[in-house]
């Protein structure tokens, strides 16, 4: 008995015990009127000119190539001015074909005659630009070309080796069809080739030479989604029979030409190669304006890593040419510059816009040009400013303004730059409070 | 009779568990005095001394002296308030653990070595005020949070030495030890796109220190009375800022605490207890100024108990008390005080041929706080569980 007893009364303090533990939950807060708390705060907010924030802007151009974009572009005197053509290049032709003869018996035959065949565009409805039917033209290349950094001019543009198309424009082609693409039917065009046009790629060397499409109608901009080729064949071993062969598409791409005139001074970040904007932090360690900011909070005022509560990059759109406006949203990001010494190839840090960037309408750089846009600098400047009190901490005080999939798309972001009536502005919101105190 | 435990301890954890309480008062001074009272003293209203049998009570120390068994002892109380003040009400809730403690009795000394953990000054309590400011030509809504976590409590080891029959001293040695954490935020509801805000936060954090000494005496002139009284010193209770904490250090002096109570045997089974305790609070330099103070703080109380109940053969008392008290630190310019009534029930598991002891003690109070524009009611558990043996 009493071990049992005894064994209750330790049951009895482990489930109290328990109880006790599980009842530390609690509900202070009061919410009562009257001036209870004996901490008072201030907060206020300050916005500082490009000029009393950064220096050294500089825009470096040239990060990414056409070849990286998931569309070509075809386009003529988009706006009057762009022009862009969709270069591709093709695998040989296949050698042989399983197919079924006379008995019905399926067998591999590998002397095939092409008698024709046919190159499907298909193209993005939604971002393509274009007011009805537009007429294409599909042409095979007569010069070799490297699809990593072709260009309007230059077939090849690297390191030591430059060379020129013999004529602008990756020309010139044999012409081998024309089709008309009507964007309220479909979203392909088809161009039929005769034996004569697939006999100039049935060499491995014509085959990577490819094929250029380019758009008759002026005034549109196509987005080319891709571009696939098909053979038609007669097989030796049943002639009576056509087959289709598939022939895969080794590299697209896409030249362009002009090349945008951006104004001088101007942020400009995307398009493709890719434009960056990068510029140096020259954060004061005490503000002694405005006057506002002065009457509230008394100046000089040291900035603290504590008082800073939000740190945001304000920036005002302008509209770029018209022929590289944004028909879809640019999604922006800031990163540090880790080595700025070593620009336009320094690495850089992790972004300070988060994972998902500044997502920024179309419209901003078209109707509503002098839109605000906002990048978020809250953190960064918490440790530059933590960083000057502590010499240990390295913090970098170049950051980069760059598209966050670099590159994006043909068009681009611009921004007013320093010198303009809208420069950036540094957005500080500050909260000046009391020491806690314990008595 | 282990269903009914069971179900007891059961329902007492689920009413903490929800429980509420604790004082805006406790954002005054040093906080809410928190003291290390069982629930058996709760539920007679009594200031802690003076109770019949033997009990292990950090303000009785010479109430260890007799006791039969090395024992242990733990206190719950879970609170529920309610304030109010210009016409605002506000629920707050709170469990707190106000005592802890060991008793070993040494009997070739005729006397008990005790340690206990008691509390002393809770100093937990949190604020919000909403407001909003201007930011540019917006108005953004503001939360203000103001919490402090922490408090002080009292180590004390003590002995009580029985002389005779009817005499018996106690004195206690101890510490008092704790820390306090405030932390202010500032919340902004800025919901402009692209903007990022974070809270803006400060905070501090102070370690306490400080000695304290307490005696006691008790004497029984009579098998039906029992007069006793006791006297607790503490040095200044130091608060030293810690890393990386803005504010300076300070020192709280402390005043010596006066008690006593008296308990006397009515009739069979029905005893009455009454007790009266003083401390006078006195301004320190760098401390608490005489604005902060209520200056001498009173507080008197008594109950009945009825032990002429058993269940199952196992003792099972009654208990009802009633107390009032002023509280040390002014809230608004105003003494506050504490009224409040109080009933209870203990049920001791106990087995004299096997020399086995054990048992919990319930209280539950209603009481009233007031201090200029602020009221407040309240219900307060205390549920104190023992086990004794050898």
């Amino acid at each position: 008995m009493a071990t049992h007893v005894k064994r209750m009364a330790v049951a009895g303090l482990l489930a109290l015990s328990s109880g006790a533990f599980l009842a530390c939950g609690e509900d202070l807060t009061t919410t009562l009127a009257g001036d209870l708390i004996p901490v008072s705060a201030i907060t206020v907010e300050v916005r500082l000119p490009f000029s009393e924030f950064a220096e050294d802007l500089q825009v470096w151009g040239g990060y990414g190539r056409a070849i990286q974009l998931p569309t070509g572009i075809v386009a003529r005197a988009y706006e009057g001015l762009l022009d862009a053509r969709t270069l591709v290049r093709w695998f040989g032709y296949p050698r042989s074909a399983f197919v079924t003869d006379p008995t019905g018996s399926s067998r591999t035959d590998t002397l095939l005659t092409f008698v024709g065949g046919k190159v499907v565009a298909r193209f993005d409805t939604i971002s393509s630009v274009a007011d009805g039917p537009v007429t294409l033209a599909l042409g095979a290349i007569q010069t070799d070309w490297d699809p990593g950094s072709v260009t309007w001019t230059l077939t090849v543009d690297s390191v030591g080796d430059r060379r020129s198309w013999p004529e602008a424009g990756a020309g010139p082609v044999v012409p081998l069809s024309t089709a008309t693409w009507d964007p309220a039917e479909s979203d392909s065009v088809v161009f039929q080739i005769d034996s004569a046009g697939v006999a100039v790629w049935s060499d491995t060397t014509a085959a990577r030479r490819g094929a250029r499409l380019e758009a008759v109608t002026e005034g549109v901009r196509l987005d080319v989604r891709s571009m696939t080729l098909s053979l038609t064949t007669r097989p030796s071993i049943n002639p009576d029979t056509l087959v289709d062969l598939g022939v895969t598409a080794q590299a697209r791409t896409f030249v362009y030409h002009p090349a945008p005139q951006v104004s001088e001074g101007s942020i400009i970040v995307g398009g493709v190669p890719a434009w960056r904007t990068v510029f140096s932090m020259n954060l004061p360690k005490v503000l002694n304006g405005p006057p506002e900011f002065c009457a509230k909070v008394g100046c000089p005022h040291t900035l603290t890593s504590k008082s800073l509560v939000s740190a945001s990059l304000v920036l005002w759109s302008e509209a770029p040419p018209p022929a590289f406006q944004p028909t879809d949203s640019l999604v922006l990001d800031v990163r540090p510059v880790l080595e700025p010494s070593r620009l336009p190839k320094s690495p850089l840090g992790f972004s300070l816009a988060g994972f998902f960037g500044v997502r920024v309408p179309p419209g901003y750089f078209g109707d509503e040009a002098g839109s605000e846009v906002i990048l978020p600098l809250g953190a960064y400047l918490e440790q530059l400013i933590a960083g000057d009190t502590a010499s240990a901490t390295e913090v970098p005080r170049t950051l980069a303004l760059l598209s966050s999939f670099e590159p994006l798309s043909l068009y681009f972001a611009s921004f007013h730059g320093p010198g303009s009536p809208y420069p950036p502005e540094l957005r500080l919101i500050l909260t000046v409070g009391e020491e806690v105190r314990l008595r | 009779m282990t269903r009914v435990l069971a179900f007891v301890l059961l329902g007492l954890a689920a009413l903490s568990e929800g429980g509420e309480g604790q004082s805006i008062l406790g954002s005054r001074g040093l906080g809410l005095p928190l003291e290390p009272l069982d629930a058996r003293a709760r539920a007679l209203g009594s200031v802690g001394v003076g109770l019949m049998g033997w009990a292990l009570t950090p303000t009785d120390p010479a109430s260890a002296a007799g006791s039969p068994f090395p024992s242990l002892e733990i206190t719950v109380q879970p609170q529920w308030a309610e304030s109010t003040l210009e016409d605002g009400t506000d629920r707050i809730r709170a469990t707190r653990f106000p005592l802890f403690g060991l008793s070993y009795p040494v009997y070739a000394l005729s006397g008990t070595v005790t340690l206990t953990i008691g509390g002393f000054m809770d100093q937990r309590w949190q604020l919000q005020r909403e407001s909003t400011t201007e930011l540019e030509e917006t108005t953004v809504p503001v939360l203000d949070e103001f919490r402090s976590e922490g408090g002080v409590s009292t180590f004390r080891l003590g002995w009580a030495q029985r002389i005779g029959e009817d005499l018996a001293l106690g004195l206690g040695l101890g510490s008092q030890a704790g820390s306090v954490t405030r932390t202010f935020i500032r919340t902004l509801g800025v919901t402009e796109p692209g903007v990022t805000v974070v809270p803006y936060r400060v905070r501090s954090t102070w370690q306490y220190s400080g000695l304290t000494a307490s005696f006691g005496a008790r004497w029984d002139p009579a098998d039906f009375l029992r007069l006793a009284g006791t006297a607790t010193w503490s040095a200044s209770l130091k608060a030293d800022p810690m890393e990386g904490t803005d504010g300076g250090d300070a020192d709280f002096d402390l005043p010596v605490e006066f008690r006593i109570g008296a308990s006397g045997l009515l009739t069979t089974g029905l005893t009455m207890n009454l007790g009266l305790a003083y401390a006078g609070w006195e301004p320190s330099a760098g401390g608490l100024q005489e604005e902060d103070l209520a200056g001498a703080v009173w507080s008197y109380g008594g109950g009945l108990e009825w032990t002429g109940t058993q269940l199952r053969s196992r003792r099972m008392p009654f208990r009802v008390g009633v107390r009032k008290s002023s509280l040390p630190f002014r809230f608004a310019g105003d003494d506050p005080s504490e009224t409040l009534v109080a009933a209870g029930m203990g049920l001791d598991v106990t087995r004299p041929a096997d020399v086995i002891a054990g048992g919990f003690d319930l209280a539950l109070e209603r009481g009233r706080r007031e201090a200029g524009p602020l009221t407040e009611t309240f219900w307060r558990g205390t549920v104190t569980f023992r086990i004794a043996s050898w």
